[in-house]
């Protein structure tokens, strides 16, 4: 992935081609044909010809595109540096070689762009057509995150974020803090992505190519990360910054066998992740002010660590007389696992907690505090799929399927401190313990209520599905497919033990008319199960031990509440109908109009609800001549979903049950989202003369309306006002323009002058940044990575030169 | 081992008792077929037909099927194969001189596959015939324009605020999608979800000491991956999306409303932000003992 060639600014890498070839491909017709599914073709692309070199057999072309770029605006925003490297300078923009020798079958092919920028790209391949084929990669893809985020610690970019001088761990006021952001210059959060690899295929003979690629990508640069030492508005909440130095090695080699009736495929897979930071470790500003607060001076992370996947798989697929029979089938088994040596369970030191339940974190802040030295997590999955097809008659195909699915998940941790004895972590470094027992995390059995982790929670999915369908090739062009599936999942660990979805696939299409091919496919799926468990996960917690005490004489403070369903395992009833013309207006004119509409009914009371889509397509396409063509496109998209669910009147009981005290009915609220997606835009290329000009635009618009409603003010614990509250956040809008163009002058044979414009702008306004102009605000500190809008000219002057 | 025509060991009856030309012969005719194909890869492995598999076929009648008849009467169209809208030829025979020479290997999940279901055929996505792209032989510019030209909602979700770098030319379709046939039904390289995300996002492979189970169950049940107008590629606004499927008893649930924004006055970390994930930072899953609820 990730390896093919292109950037913001030649998005397709195209090296050689420059508009539109005059010449065309077929004298006869001055238009240009239909793909068999009725699209027209796009003009043919001009490049230069191939050169000989005298006597060696050798055809050869070159080009060499360089210029200078321009721009102006509010170019240093994170929105605009995203994904390109588009400052100012000089610009390598293109260099391509091609050498062939048709005698031989050889062949050797280098691209390049935007070299020696952040987003250049470098591919190389040469071969033997039918023998060999060798090639090397190189491709670069910045990842701007902000540009204007501040932070209080010194050590970015390492695994050790310290508070400066001036800000003492656990003793700065919010003051201080405030006063010291404000000072420090605004930075960057980026990662520059770097991939490289080479990649070889050799035809051993006729039926057997051995196929081999190696490939090294790193990241590396900061991005925006949390923090937290204790409940939320109670203890420190602080955005930090992960430093990222990731390596990922993949190995892909095997052999490809193929006969006129069998063919075969042998490939292993191998993925190494390496991660140059085991750990990151904050230091505590500790601004909040709850008397008796224990203050954690410091947290640690443990960042992603190291791991390793490796992948066997073959394929086959063969054909059989009768019945035009043919069978596929894969199996592939994996294994993905790590060894990580574990960090201690804090890195704190001395007496933590509270004064009622003090914790003694010298006995928790060693890896002799661990139940195990290393993670030792693996998850072994193996994957089979058939497919049988038969075509009875020369109208009816069948087809069965059957796919399986196993994971097996072997991670198994005890939440255990042999040197105390006692199950349990200090939460948060300490940090939690100070606000509710129950949240401190270690295991006290002589407290009512002590439930904590006592394990990790292997979950691990298997799943298998059937399915027949008939394939029924009626008169006048139409075609009937119909399909049924039945699915089983079954879940380790889940609130349901299995899940059954079964769904018809129907689909209509017709080809008859001479100038229209539609297509319409209905869609419907109805999953159930095994009861739903709210609680599945007691025999992780310690309430399951014989020596815990619940909290209240009838049971213990409810896990959940009983009546929600998470959206992934609950029943559902789903339709989906999409629909396809294609409409040849004329020899010159294609409209395409596509549209969707979609239902799911989660059959909740409480969690996701419903969620519905409806979705518009439409472009057309115009060819004036073999050299101009244009095309105008628009997107429309409405989803919508609904939300439910009860704000919890704390642990005053045990009933799980909506309308108990914990979870009371004037505490119920509801959410909805509205999302309304429009895109648009067009395209224009002619020539005038020999100069070729084109002009393109994009247009996007997104509304997120977010509106909710609520019982009571229960539903936000009497925080404020409803009149505060509202019914709404801000509307979420985004808004992109870009408009480009660009004119290519062939100002001698072998020269071509080339002029190219943008103009972008992206406006965002999300809620969740609205307002955010202090850094420190209730107790929270923020980066203030709020999104920033940008509106940019870019100029382009570039000299191409064809050898 | 197979020779001569392609076309011919379709098994297409139109190609019955007829000779070959040979391709100088066709782009008399057809010169600027003639010009423009020969910057084609199959242009150079036609005409060095290096290990003797076309023989006297090599060059246009490879594919296109003995041109005799062609020949004697130009004007009758159909006396060689075409591979456009108006053949005769059913589109399953007209893949079927591609496969002659591509079937195995990446099109070993061809037959069966929605494409082939839907009668795709090979040319509505390549066209060999000349450069329309820079590599591939695609039948247009690149692989997204290719397969934006049917999956047009995918190129609307492609501008939305947060994307993959798939319009800025750093990655395309074919990364995750395997456009000739798969063993998934979104068509995907690998054998799951999970597996082609982890591709380019490796450290959320894990396996963790501590997993969210629905992370592990498939990425999508948070993300979107074509374009989102959330950040991150999220499916909805945080907190929203997490309190989808969290009310456990405690800070999970509370309605978080305007007045927890950042000018309102009980500004909250729950909604501000990176909204949940200021604390539960680790919500892919958390390697340290003391990580159980993604803190650390």
């Amino acid at each position: 992935a990730a390896d093919s060639p292109g950037n913001e600014l030649n998005p397709d890498g195209l090296a050689f081609e420059t508009g539109h070839s005059p010449l065309g491909l077929n004298i006869f017709n001055p238009r240009n044909a239909r793909s068999p599914a009725g699209l027209l073709y796009p003009p043919v692309m001009n490049s230069p010809g191939f050169t000989e070199a005298a006597e060696t057999g050798w055809l050869y072309r070159g080009v060499l595109e360089a210029g200078y770029l321009g721009n102006s605006g509010t170019t240093d925003t994170g929105s605009f540096l995203e994904y390109g490297d588009l400052s100012e300078g000089f610009m390598l923009r293109g260099l391509g070689y091609e050498a062939i020798k048709p005698e031989e079958g050889k062949y050797f092919r280098l691209v390049s762009g935007a070299v020696g920028r952040d987003d250049s790209y470098y591919h190389v391949e040469g071969g033997q057509y039918g023998k060999m084929k060798l090639g090397a990669f190189f491709s670069s893809t910045p990842h701007t995150f902000s540009t204007n985020s501040r932070s209080l610690y010194d050590g970015i970019g390492t695994g050790v974020l310290a508070l400066p001088a001036g800000i003492q761990a656990g003793e700065s006021t919010a003051e201080d803090v405030r006063n010291y952001l404000n000072a420090r210059p605004p930075r960057k959060l980026a990662l520059q992505r770097d991939k490289s690899g080479a990649l070889f295929t050799f035809d051993l003979n006729r039926q057997l190519q051995f196929h081999g690629q190696i490939s090294s990508e790193s990241r590396e640069g900061t991005r925006a990360f949390g923090g937290t030492f204790s409940y939320p508005q109670v203890g420190q909440v602080i955005e930090t910054i992960e430093p990222i130095d990731h390596q990922t090695t993949e190995v892909i080699t095997g052999f490809r066998y193929v006969r006129d009736r069998l063919q075969g495929n042998l490939s292993y897979t191998g993925s190494f992740f390496r991660n140059e930071f085991e750990s990151l470790t904050f230091e505590n500003p500790g601004i909040p002010t709850f008397a008796g607060v224990y203050f954690p001076p410091q947290g640690q992370f443990a960042l992603a660590p190291d791991n390793t996947f490796h992948s066997i798989r073959g394929d086959l697929a063969t054909r059989f007389d009768p019945w035009s029979g043919r069978f596929n089938a894969t199996v592939a088994y994996s294994v993905a696992s790590q060894d990580e040596k574990l960090l201690p369970p804090t890195t704190a030191t001395g007496i933590g907690g509270s004064s009622s339940y003090p914790v003694n974190l010298d006995n928790w802040n060693t890896v002799n505090a661990l139940s195990q030295a290393r993670a030792d997590a693996r998850v072994n999955t193996l994957t089979a799929q058939a497919r049988y097809a038969v075509r009875p008659t020369r109208n009816l195909g069948v087809q069965f399927e059957v796919r399986v699915r196993d994971e097996d998940n072997e991670t198994d941790y005890r939440v255990f401190n042999p040197l105390t004895g006692e199950y349990g972590y200090p939460a948060l470094d300490g940090g939690l313990g100070t606000v509710k027992i129950g949240l401190g995390g270690i295991y006290r059995p002589s407290v009512p209520g002590s439930r904590v982790r006592i394990a990790n929670i292997p979950p691990a999915i298997d799943r298998a599905h059937g399915d027949v369908s008939f394939d029924y090739r009626l008169q006048y062009g139409t075609r009937l497919n119909l399909r049924l599936r039945h699915q089983e999942t079954d879940y380790a660990h889940r609130e349901r033990s299995r899940v059954e979805d079964d769904e018809i696939k129907l689909e209509v299409a017709n080809s008859s008319l001479d100038n229209a091919i539609l297509r319409m496919t209905y869609i419907h799926v109805d999953r159930s199960g095994t009861d739903y468990n709210p609680n599945p996960y007691e025999q992780f917690y310690s309430s399951s031990f014989a020596d815990f005490q619940p909290r209240f004489a009838d049971g213990q403070v409810p896990h959940t509440l009983s009546a929600l369903r998470k959206y992934d395992l609950a029943d559902k009833s789903g339709q989906t109908l999409r629909a396809q013309a294609h409409i040849l207006l004329s020899d010159k004119s294609d409209l395409q109009l596509t549209g969707s509409i979609s239902d799911d009914d989660f059959e909740a009371d409480f969690g996701l609800r419903d969620s519905r889509s409806l979705t518009l397509n439409t472009e057309w396409t115009y060819q004036f001549n073999k050299e101009s063509d244009a095309f105008l496109y628009y997107s429309y998209q409405d989803r919508r979903s609904d939300v439910s669910n009860i704000n919890d009147a704390g642990p005053i009981g045990s009933d799980p049950a909506p309308g108990g005290a914990v979870y009371r009915l004037d505490a119920v609220w509801s959410q909805a989202a509205k999302e309304i997606n429009h895109a648009a835009g067009g395209g224009y290329q002619r020539a005038i003369g020999a100069l070729t000009f084109e002009a393109s635009y994009t247009y996007s618009f997104a509304r997120s309306e977010l509106g909710y409603d609520y019982a009571s003010p229960r539903a936000f614990n009497n925080a404020y006002t409803q009149e505060v509250a509202g019914n709404a956040y801000p509307d979420q809008t985004f808004e992109l323009h870009m408009a480009e163009a660009s004119l290519a002058w062939p100002i001698r044979d072998n020269f071509t002058l080339r002029f190219f414009y943008r103009y972008e702008r992206e406006d965002l306004d999300d809620f969740h940044y609205q307002g955010l102009v202090d850094p420190v605000l209730a107790g929270t500190i923020y980066l203030q990575a709020v999104p920033e809008d940008f509106s940019a000219h870019l100029l382009g002057t570039y000299l191409k030169f064809d050898f | 081992g197979m020779s001569g025509s392609v076309a011919q060991q379709s098994g297409l009856a139109i190609f019955e008792q007829r000779d070959f030309v040979g391709s100088d012969t066709c782009v008399t005719c057809h010169s600027a077929a003639g010009t423009q194909w020969a910057h084609t890869a199959h242009s150079v492995a036609f005409n060095s037909d290096i290990n003797g598999q076309w023989g006297e076929a090599a060059g246009c009648e490879s594919c296109h099927g003995p041109g005799s008849e062609h020949i004697e009467n130009p004007a009758v169209t159909d006396s060689i194969l075409r591979f456009t809208f108006d053949s005769p030829t059913p589109v399953v025979a007209q893949n079927q001189v591609c496969l002659g020479c591509h079937q195995g290997g990446e099109r070993i999940h061809w037959f069966g596959s929605v494409h082939d279901r839907n009668d795709i055929a090979c040319a509505d996505c390549h066209n060999p015939m000349a450069e329309f792209s820079s590599s591939g032989l695609l039948a247009r510019q690149g692989v997204n324009e290719t397969c934006f030209a049917c999956h047009q909602t995918q190129r609307a979700e492609f501008n939305r605020r947060s994307h993959m770098p798939l319009t800025e030319g750093n990655i395309n379709c074919t990364d995750c999608h395997a456009p000739h046939g798969s063993v998934t039904s979104p068509l995907l390289q690998t054998t799951s979800i999970n597996e082609t995300c982890y591709q380019c996002h490796a450290e959320k492979r894990g396996p963790f000491l501590f997993e969210h189970a629905p992370v592990r169950e498939s990425c999508t049940n948070c993300h979107t991956p074509h374009g989102s107008n959330h950040e991150s590629l999220l499916l909805t606004a945080r907190p929203l999306l997490c309190q989808q499927c969290h009310t456990m008893t405690g800070h999970v649930n509370d309605l978080m409303t305007r007045g927890n924004l950042a000018g309102g006055p009980r500004p909250d970390s729950r909604l501000i932000g990176r909204s949940c994930q200021n604390c539960h930072v680790q919500i892919h899953g958390s390697n340290h003992p003391s990580g159980a609820d993604f803190h650390r």
